[in-house]
């Protein structure tokens, strides 16, 4: 048996580590990194696929009271900023763990969606998801 | 005894494994923006780290799958593939465990949905290799 000495490994392996941050420093910088628009797709799922999700996910509707009771998607449940604290424990005593949940909204840029699902996700109760193109895509399908 | 054929086994899993890792680490390194949303569907690192991770890991893996194939800094190259390699796997695992139904990211993207059984199969066997590559070679 011919294992190299601990040392040999290590200076290989950090000869390697070293051009390996070279090689992404100058790929970061050529590319611009990723750009913002494309970081900001984090975390979203298209509507095709959530619909195709099993089990079904669990929707929430992350717009304001008024909207979600003039018209939602079927059994979601209503949870925005605005009363975080008195929705949430409705959606945590329904959120089975491991299930998905799928957050909508119709905001900019998917703003309020983003800021739920930023919060659920520290539940650590499943995946969270944000739906792209929001409650719109939703009524077009 | 040694004859050809166990002398030839450990050079053509040699090229293989590099060869492995210098292709996914190319497909990774031509869109890294792919990469990273692969990353960021396993919920596992913060949003800075994944992108820190989605330009440094193909690159990782290019150089250490040509370092294999070459063999050059050959020892290191084990080792780091070796570690990366068990990463993998238990983001996998992680992932798995907790029911994402996500691509893999392994080959960069598109893959399709892990099939989870098959992508920690195919580690735990680069894994073997490698460990055999290690404990086989006189490593200079």
């Amino acid at each position: 048996m011919a294992l190299p000495k601990t040392r040999t490994v290590l200076k290989q392996a950090g000869i390697l580590l070293l051009a390996a941050g070279v090689a992404a420093l100058i790929a970061a910088f050529a590319t611009g990194g990723v750009k913002q628009g494309e970081a900001q797709n984090k975390g979203e799922i298209a509507l095709a696929a959530a619909l195709q999700q099993q089990p079904p996910p669990l929707w929430i509707d992350a717009r304001s009271d008024t909207e979600y009771r003039n018209e939602h998607i079927p059994e979601a449940l209503l949870l925005n900023e605005e009363n975080w604290s008195e929705l949430v424990p409705k959606v945590l005593e329904l959120w089975d763990m491991g299930r998905t949940a799928i957050v909508y909204c119709d905001s900019p840029g998917l703003q309020s969606s983003r800021e739920v699902a930023e919060r659920l996700r520290d539940f650590k109760l499943g995946p969270v998801f944000v739906l792209q193109g929001g409650w719109k895509a939703w009524k077009q399908k | 005894m040694e004859t050809k054929m166990t002398r030839w086994i450990p050079i053509l899993l040699r090229l293989l494994v590099g060869g492995l890792f210098v292709y996914t680490g190319a497909l990774k390194a031509i869109d890294p923006t792919a990469f990273f949303k692969a990353i960021e569907n396993y919920q596992i690192l913060p949003h800075t780290l994944a992108i820190m991770a989605a330009f440094f890991l193909p690159y990782l893996e290019l150089f250490s799958g040509m370092a294999l194939i070459f063999k050059r800094l050959y020892a290191g190259a084990l080792a780091l593939l070796g570690g990366l390699t068990i990463i993998f796997i238990v983001a996998l695992i992680s992932a798995w465990a907790r029911g994402l139904d996500i691509d893999c990211g392994c080959f960069g993207s598109g893959d399709g949905p892990a099939n989870y059984g098959w992508a920690l199969a195919r580690d735990f066997a680069i894994v073997a290799v490698l460990g055999f590559l290690g404990w086989r070679c006189d490593l200079k």
